[in-house]
């Protein structure tokens, strides 16, 4: 040690205290003087002492390790409290941050002390959700409505609820008996129908802030901001009627008096667009894998094939459990079977149409010995088990059979696992998601995996099975694949050669680049899609069934993928129109 | 201690903007966010309006010219809040029952008896000083802190009263309410209630100076190590220099031996000279530091010490006169089936002026620990509850 670092410490510094122009006040002693005028100087004073409050003056309270604030979301934030005065629609593009734009919003008024009352409502699954998400990055504490002690929403002043929980009958009338200081609500463009339930409530509720969330302000068409806004800002857009003559033609295809909407819509409405943010997404490196069926798969296969296409011939009411199958076969014997069984199995009296395939289908399920993808999806995870930080995948598949039967072949192998899907309660899958996180290995997951559920801390994605719906590809590479994920994200997808899966895969998903596009922009286009009535799953059943030779099929694939890039042509118009919406909605000064 | 700080909103800066120029006698003409004022001509301000227009704006450089801003931090607004600030420091403000509602404490509100019944029965006025201060620290090593607090005593009992300090805020962050004047402070009694709240000031920022004072302490240790550590590195240089010098002079005592012409001879000498004369300079040097290390570096250390000093400076910019009802607070409490009857010292503005403690084990009743009812007696709701 050196000399000078065993030397006694001394005291350095001295504090002297100055009591200071006491004379000029005393001389005021005595003097008669106005209250309102001494009033007023107390006022004075005091604001000269205060700061500006345009501020966001909690954010130095926040603990960087929690929560990691990005520019364009802090600007979000204040726009949204000192701009539009506390009543906004946050309508970032998926994946930006919008619950951290709120949670900012919501310390602030903490640190201000306006938020005597707040109430976030959320679609059901995302109500945990959030409530994590606020305590552990911005030391916010509510009340869940799943929380053992929630009591009512009179009982609690912060609270977390699901939207169809708070306009249930038992609770609307307490939701709707006091005045909340901040309403959030999630997902808004859930409520823009306004003849429903959900809307009543939310047009009934009392509140002095608002803060709406939704990726896609614009599900249909531009009517639909009508009604999210007129719950934000009553009257910003006059009478329904009167918004729809103004701003919409008559087909609904262009936008009239733009500028003026654009006017309006920038006084209630923040949109950051991802291009435009400084958010680096780390990349994403996708590998499909295709395999040979084995002999007794390729019988399997053939055996559904056939009945579907005998069964829907006759009856198409089936349509759903047919499809059911279809996808089945690709994913597991064990799925395939359970339904395959359950129509055998109807009540007394029925008769049960091709028993004879259905019973054929039966014997093809019980040769399959080792189903192909069960080896391959072995040989993934325990690469990863040696590459990857505790091991951990995610492995999706749609079916809870096929969930079973890997959570039993991984758990024999000695592998860490955790099941994960839509019949767990809303604590337990919150616990699974720790467990995950805390202890690595695989998590199996249905589709049942929301929107709003966090996995950045896992980098490994296998999709065991894919789904027809390419949106819920996309949600599930979601899960890993957003802000915080710090490393390069891995996905695989298994298909079987000379199947529907590779055929949906190859030709379809291909086409649209669905693997590559960044999260959240597929969404837009395909929600787009499915609400002018195509229904991707059913084009891709149709044609299935229809075919007559694999040629044909072929073909009829090639064509749904050239349909496929005309609707593609058609997103991108929808895309112009968006932005043609949203011009100078951008993050920074307003282009008036 | 209370921070008195109002946030400068621009609602804040609209309503005092308002207030203030109604004060003056002023004629506002609203037109949505604008409004034309004029004074009148005899109005004692520095400020001069005669039908200018002045705009509620967010942005003091949204306005178009010649219009006047009025929004946080615009020139205007600061003018107008200096020229009020120092206009009537000194004042009075009468506290009475009928402006306040009875307000029970948290030993009462957080426990489960119920209050029936409540009144209040004010015996006599008392008279308190609240007085804003301004406070500044001064460090080198950090900004300047200037801070602004609400101080409340109590004039008869020169005790502190912190939540008259935080009612009094209440009371003057807006003009909303109607408020009467009460005794003025003639300037002794000021004098006297100034001294003592400067001593509660002190008192009560010392949490605040001791924090400021470590981490100025910190700065100037580490200033002082520096240097130290300095001196050290300098001593270890001066002592390979003086053994630097010291073979140098030898070999020049060896070249003066074995010069064989006289001239060669002289400039060894003349050297040896020099380097002699630098080696005294620098023995001289390693005295000094070596002294300085032994001492501790006196002279640095006050260096160090006068830089950091930490100056707290105190000054009262605002001091009303309060005066309030005291009585008594009597309140019926319930619980189950047992009703009774407990009158509490009160004053209107502080509320509840005793601390009551269990009649079973005499722990003090709090929010933690609320009164609960067993027979006629009041107990602790976490000390004897049942």
């Amino acid at each position: 040690m050196k000399w000078w670092k065993q030397m006694p410490r001394e005291n350095l510094v001295e504090v002297e205290f100055r009591h200071e122009d006491e004379d000029s006040l005393l001389a005021d002693a005595g003097e008669s003087s106005s209250l309102v005028e001494h009033l007023l100087s107390i006022q004075a004073n005091r604001l000269q002492a205060g700061q500006p409050d345009s501020e966001m003056r909690s954010l130095s309270h926040l603990d960087e390790e929690n929560v990691k604030l990005l520019e364009h979301q802090v600007d979000a934030a204040h726009r949204a409290l000192f701009e539009m005065d506390g009543k906004a629609l946050l309508a970032d593009e998926v994946g930006l941050g919008k619950t951290i734009e709120v949670g900012m919003i919501l310390k602030e008024m903490h640190y201000r002390g306006t938020d005597d009352a707040v109430l976030i409502l959320t679609p059901a699954q995302l109500a945990q959700q959030w409530q994590g998400e606020m305590l552990e990055k911005f030391g916010l504490d509510f009340v869940c409505n799943y929380d053992d002690d929630f009591t009512g929403f009179d009982a609690h002043d912060h609270v977390i609820a699901s939207i169809d929980t708070a306009k249930s009958d038992r609770h609307r009338s307490t939701v709707l008996a006091r005045d909340w200081d901040v309403l959030v609500l999630d997902e808004a463009h859930y409520v823009k129908n306004e003849d429903t339930d959900r809307y009543d409530l939310l047009e009934k509720l009392s509140y002095d802030y608002a803060f709406f969330l939704t990726a896609t302000p614009i599900q249909n068409d531009v009517t639909d901001l009508y009604n999210i806004i007129s719950l934000l800002r009553p009257g910003l857009f006059g009478t329904r009627e009167a918004f729809h003559n103004y701003f919409v033609n008559k087909s609904q295809e262009t936008l009239v008096n733009r500028n003026e909407l654009q006017n309006r819509l920038r006084k209630v409405m923040i949109r950051n667009r991802r291009d435009e943010t400084d958010i680096d997404f780390t990349p994403r490196n996708v590998t499909t894998r295709t395999f040979e069926p084995s002999p007794a798969e390729k019988d399997l296969y053939q055996a559904v094939t056939d009945y579907v296409r005998t069964a829907y011939g006759e009856d198409q009411g089936q349509k759903l459990v047919l499809m059911t199958l279809q996808k089945e076969v690709v994913s597991s014997p064990e799925a395939l079977k359970q339904t395959v069984e359950r129509q055998l199995d109807v009540e007394d009296g029925k008769v049960v149409a091709h028993v004879d395939q259905l019973n054929r289908i039966l014997d093809c399920v019980d040769a399959v010995e080792t189903p192909t993808k069960l080896e391959s999806v072995q040989r993934i995870i325990s690469e990863a088990r040696e590459r990857v930080d505790k091991g951990r995948v995610i492995v999706f598949t749609q079916f809870r059979a096929t969930q079973q039967k890997l959570i039993e072949t991984f758990a024999e192998q000695g592998y860490t696992t955790h099941p994960f899907h839509g019949g767990h309660s809303s604590d337990e899958k919150e616990e699974i998601v720790e467990r995950f996180e805390e202890e690595g290995g695989v998590l199996v997951s249905t589709d049942a995996m929301n929107e709003g559920r966090n996995l950045q801390f896992c980098n490994v994605m296998v999709n065991y099975d894919l789904p027809w719906n390419p949106m819920k590809v996309e949600q599930r590479i979601g899960r890993i694949h957003r802000i915080g994920q710090e490393r390069e994200v891995y996905v695989f997808n298994i298909a079987l050669e000379d199947t529907i899966e590779e055929y949906v895969l190859e030709r379809l998903y291909h086409k649209i680049d669905l693997f590559q596009q960044s999260v959240g922009e597929l969404s837009e286009i395909l929600t787009r899609l499915e609400e002018t009535g195509r229904n991707f799953e059913d084009e891709v059943f149709e044609r299935l069934i229809s075919a007559d030779s694999e040629v044909e099929l072929e073909n009829d694939f090639d064509a749904m993928a050239i349909d496929l890039q005309e609707q593609r042509d058609l997103a991108d118009k929808l895309e112009d129109f968006n932005k043609g919406v949203f011009e100078g909605f951008d993050l920074g000064d307003t282009d008036d | 201690m209370t921070d008195a700080a109002l946030s400068v909103t621009e609602r804040a800066v609209e309503r005092f903007t308002e207030a203030y120029l109604q004060s003056l006698g002023a004629e506002i003409e609203k037109q949505g966010h604008q409004w034309i004022v004029t004074l009148p001509a005899d109005a004692d301000t520095a400020l001069e309006l005669d039908g200018d227009v002045l705009e509620i704006v967010s942005d003091p450089d949204e306005v178009d010219e010649g219009v006047i801003a009025i929004s946080p931090e615009a020139p205007f607004v600061e003018r107008m809040l200096d020229e009020s600030a120092g206009r009537t420091p000194v004042g009075s403000l009468s506290l009475t029952q009928d402006q306040f509602e009875l307000r029970l404490p948290p030993w009462i509100t957080r426990g489960t008896v119920e209050v029936v019944d409540r009144s209040f029965t004010p015996y006599y006025d008392r008279r308190a000083l609240c007085a804003l201060f301004h406070v500044g620290i001064e460090t080198v090593s950090e900004y300047q802190t200037e801070e602004l607090h609400a101080v409340a005593v109590d004039l008869n009992d020169h005790e502190e009263r912190p939540r008259l300090a935080k009612t009094y805020l209440d009371l003057t962050e807006d003009d909303q309410r109607d408020h009467s004047e009460g005794p003025q402070f003639d300037e002794q009694t000021l004098g006297a209630a100034i001294e003592t709240a400067n001593e509660v000031l002190e008192r009560e920022i010392s949490p605040m100076v001791r924090d400021t004072r470590k981490r100025a302490t910190r700065a100037a240790e580490v200033e002082l190590d520096e240097y130290r550590q300095f001196a050290q590195q300098r001593r270890e240089e001066i002592d390979e220099e003086i053994s630097r010098l010291k073979d140098r002079i030898q070999d020049e005592t060896e070249a003066i031996d074995a010069a064989s012409e006289q001239a060669e001879r002289v400039e060894a000498l003349r050297k040896r000279k020099e380097l002699q004369s630098e080696l005294d300079e620098r023995r001289a040097e390693l005295n000094d530091l070596t002294e300085q290390i032994e001492r501790n570096f006196p002279e640095k250390r006050r260096e160090v010490r006068e830089r950091h000093d930490l100056t707290v400076r105190m000054r009262p910019v605002a001091a009303t006169s309060i005066s309030y009802e005291r009585g008594d607070l009597v309140l019926e409490l319930s619980a189950g089936d047992t009703t009774v009857e407990k009158s509490y010292s009160y004053a209107i503005g502080t509320g509840v002026m005793e601390e009551p403690s269990c009649d079973r084990c005499g722990e003090q009743l709090t929010g933690e620990n609320p009164l609960a009812l067993e027979a006629s007696r009041v107990v602790g709701d976490a000390c004897c509850g049942n």
